[in-house]
């Protein structure tokens, strides 16, 4: 099963965690930075600037493994999701106002981007600020459940402390709503992400 | 009339059916039985509150040190609310732990609880 992950982990932990493949997500400075890091294992390159997606969707085709955006803003997550060539949106909505809504869940499943969520928002996150990620995720996976937009679930962690096995993950799809079924298919497909489009 | 000494057990048929999650820890420092499921109690109470923990009947039933293994007793019913809350589950009286669920089964022998030992064969049979 595939995870995506700010470091990359050692060996024999991803082996307890029962993770066949940790990409190790970064804001790579330069193609030539992204293409030296494809090299030791797999990369995704993070777009994190609404003006800089179509640009840099273009200049690293092929050097990283995958691309991604790390939303947030409704202008970033509306950019991301109007692009054909990026094929996940991570992280759209955080523990503040929603930054999704129809629109741009229609837009995601016309151009066929999935949805990423980092599950170490939610472990870091307490209290009042983990209720209202909650409520924005809830939100999110009812979009997505209405537009067919696969919903993933990922690590993206910093350090060994905030690793978890992307099966157990699932738990938290069904959490949003999704059948147990569907959210393992989801954990199943997120390997086909690497490909690309 | 004579005093009541005890409770009458429970029919199996009213107590509801319960699956079994054996539980793999990876932490640097040990941790005890009773403090792993202190933790495991204040996770899923901080989760989905007191209704639903009591809803869920979770039962710590063994923690192998040796092994960094727990087994955790809980009901059918709340079995996917529980296998979610698992992941949560960051620290044990401050120590970082990283769980991951092995196995759920039906049984404590199957989940890989401690064997009962054999019945001695009577002298004389073979």
């Amino acid at each position: 099963m595939l995870d995506i992950n700010f470091f990359n982990p050692q060996e024999p932990i991803l082996e307890f965690l029962g993770t066949s493949k940790s990409v190790y997500a970064k804001r790579f400075s330069s193609p030539k930075q992204a293409l030296k890091a494809s090299e030791q294992g797999l990369t995704c390159h993070l777009i994190t600037e609404p003006k800089r997606v179509r640009l840099e969707s273009k200049s690293f085709e092929g050097k990283a493994s995958m691309i991604a955006v790390l939303g947030g803003s409704i202008a970033l997550n509306q950019e991301a999701v109007s692009s054909k060539k990026i094929g996940l949106l991570l992280d759209p909505v955080g523990s503040e106002r929603l930054s999704v809504d129809k629109q741009v869940l229609e837009l995601a499943s016309r151009n066929n981007v999935s949805i990423g969520v980092f599950f170490s928002g939610l472990l870091k996150a307490k209290g009042f600020e983990r209720a209202m990620l909650f409520k924005n995720l809830l939100m999110l996976a009812r979009l997505c459940k209405n537009k067919r937009v696969p919903l993933h679930v990922f690590s993206g962690a910093r350090d060994w402390r905030e690793l978890r096995p992307v099966r157990d993950l699932t738990g938290l799809q069904v959490l949003l709503g999704f059948k147990p079924e569907q959210a393992s298919l989801f954990a199943r497909q997120a390997r086909e992400l690497l490909g690309g489009k | 009339m004579s005093e009541k000494k005890g409770l009458k057990p429970l029919p199996l048929s009213l107590r509801g059916k319960k699956r079994y999650l054996t539980i793999g820890f990876l932490s640097d420092k040990p941790f005890s039985k009773r403090e792993l499921e202190k933790a495991f109690w204040e996770n899923y109470l901080e989760l989905f509150g007191s209704h639903g923990a009591a809803k869920a009947r979770i039962h710590l039933k063994e923690y192998s040190r040796t092994e960094n293994q727990a087994i955790v007793r809980c009901s059918l019913q709340e079995l996917e609310n529980v296998k979610a809350s698992v992941p949560f589950l960051r620290e044990v009286s401050g120590k970082p732990v990283v769980p991951a669920i092995l196995r759920v089964s039906g049984s404590v022998k199957k989940a890989g609880g401690k064997k009962k030992p054999k019945p001695r064969r009577k002298a004389g049979k073979v």
